[in-house]
């Protein structure tokens, strides 16, 4: 392939992503144009009222305020989530006690978990901060679970005849096989973190989420759609963080020719 | 030359306290799927001498992998013993080193990092080790590159210096060169035995490959399908070192027809049993 051909492939690979968010932009305003969404504002109202809201230090504090609320929660599923992941996933002793509950648990959507929250929490940001765990806790630990059930036993007897313990098995083969699997559980978990996140702050006296509630309660709907578009950016965003700083531990996979 | 003096009989006794010698008594492995049992492995009695090459051919399904996986105490035997040196095999261990058919390297981590695996996992310092084995099995200056990055026949030697850098008394190997090309191949087994004749292991090879079977080894095991045991022992008295060039003598041929006319055989059998 000529170098001119390959610098071509790459600009055409940067356009991709704006085509992409162009064409939704397009779609919107044609979708508005042609009075098919109600009154839900065109990309034009949109833009201007965004051009008030980026520097307002109401919708700083929002954004501060999210972030705060789900650094918190993500990190302690991560933290809680791995590791009881790799004990269902290695241990069926862990696996028939723990799973069954968990996949009961698991389809509650983040609304139905709003009234408990309020009961059993004594403020509100920490129901909320239990719901964004929650989003970013399944998808984390069921990852795990599958990663670790995919690894090939045979890693695991190279090992153990090399004279590995079976902690020494854990940490050599079933961590390192299972953190490709880990990996997307993460990038999943922080997007569904997000979403959890944004519906519980609906209750909230700060927030994204907050946000929106009260741009829809005062009528303001350009407002409305900017903050879901910031929410939708940083939900992204931090997938896409998440997704970078992974890739960097997990130079392996990609060297397969 | 003779060494019948050297080359037990499967009844035979232990002649010397070398580390290495393997003991199967009345080894049975039944498999049991969907309640329909299968014999596996029935009743194999073996001695294999501490230092000896021995060789297992037989068709596919013959139970050879399980015998191995038996030894290596990756599996337990239905009924029956395996002692290594008089102790008893309960468990995978440092002693038996296994190289696989398709290599086990661990792809997340380096060839140097897999290679110092063993050591460091019993906490011994393994300085400068790695670099020699690399260069003894002719892959010197692969050590930072991932598993993934090396040929399937540098991958082998990768996995054989993993090995060695553990220094097992018995060596494993299940079909260790089949995926390899035929050249690629030839030179793994010449450079195998440049290896096993330094410091005597004892070698447990299995291959469905009669040629290599016999050029590698002291004996030749020959095992039936269905269930397994093992119907023939041909001993190989070619002088040692050998290299490919003994493959093209008569006394190596006669060996060949030999083990051959016994595997076509237990074919036949097996075809007119309906298998």
């Amino acid at each position: 392939m000529s170098v001119g051909r390959g610098r071509d492939a790459d600009i055409v690979e940067l356009f991709k992503p704006v085509a992409s968010i162009t064409g939704l932009v397009i779609v919107w305003y044609a979708l508005v144009e042609a009075g098919m969404v109600g009154g839900l504002p065109g990309p034009v109202p949109v833009a201007t009222a965004a051009v008030g809201l980026i520097p307002n230090p109401e919708v700083h504090a929002s954004l501060v305020a999210s972030l705060r609320h789900i650094y918190v929660p993500y990190v302690l599923a991560v933290v809680i989530g791995v590791p009881l992941g790799i004990a269902i996933g290695w241990n069926q002793n862990c696996n028939d006690l723990v799973f069954p509950s968990l996949e009961i648990l698991r389809p509650v959507p983040p609304i139905a978990w709003l009234p408990i929250v309020i009961l059993v929490f004594p403020t509100t940001i920490q129901g909320i901060m239990f719901i964004t765990f929650l989003g970013a806790f399944f998808p984390v630990i069921l990852n795990t679970v599958a990663g670790v059930r995919s690894i090939d036993e045979d890693y695991v007897r190279a090992v153990r005849c090399l004279g590995g313990s079976r902690w020494q098995v854990i940490r050599e083969v079933v961590v390192p096989a299972a953190l490709p699997s880990i990996h997307t559980g993460l990038i999943v978990g922080m997007g569904l973190a997000w979403i959890n996140l944004v519906a519980a702050e609906m209750i909230a006296s700060e927030g994204l989420g907050r946000f929106v509630w009260v741009s829809y309660t005062s009528g303001t709907f350009p407002n409305i759609l900017f903050s879901v578009l910031i929410i939708g950016a940083l939900g992204y965003a931090s997938s896409e963080v998440v997704r970078w700083l992974g890739n960097r531990k997990l130079q392996w996979t990609n060297q397969t020719e | 030359m003779s060494n019948d003096n050297q080359t037990a009989s499967d009844a035979g006794v232990r002649p010397d306290n070398q580390d290495g010698s393997i003991q199967m008594q009345n080894l049975t492995k039944i498999y049991d799927p969907d309640g329909e049992s299968v014999t596996a492995i029935d009743e194999i009695e073996l001695n294999i001498e501490a230092g000896e090459f021995v060789s297992l051919v037989g068709p596919s399904g013959c139970g050879k992998s399980t015998l191995l996986d038996c030894i290596a105490g990756f599996i337990e035997p239905t009924y029956g013993h395996i002692y290594v040196d008089g102790t008893r095999v309960d468990g995978p261990g440092a002693d038996r080193g296994v190289v696989f058919q398709e290599n086990r390297l661990l792809p997340w981590k380096t060839v140097r990092e897999n290679i110092n695996l063993g050591p460091k996992m019993r906490s011994e310092t393994i300085d400068g080790r790695a670099e020699e084995l690399l260069s003894k099995m002719g892959i010197e200056g692969t050590g930072d590159q991932y598993p993934t990055e090396l040929s399937g026949g540098m991958q082998q030697r990768a996995e054989i210096a993993r090995l060695l850098a553990n220094d097992p008394e018995i060596m494993l190997m299940d079909e260790p060169f089949s995926a390899l090309d035929a050249l690629t191949k030839e030179i793994m087994q010449e450079l195998l035995l440049e290896i096993w004749e330094e410091d005597n292991r004892t070698v447990v090879f299995i291959t469905h490959d009669v040629e290599e079977a016999i050029f590698l080894a002291d004996r030749v095991l020959i095992m039936t399908a269905g269930p397994g045991r093992i119907k023939e022992t041909i001993d190989v008295d070619i002088e040692r070192p050998r290299d490919l060039d003994v493959t093209t003598t008569p006394q190596f041929n006669e060996l060949k027809e030999e083990a051959l006319g016994h595997i076509v055989e237990e074919a036949r059998e097996a075809m007119e049993s309906g298998q």
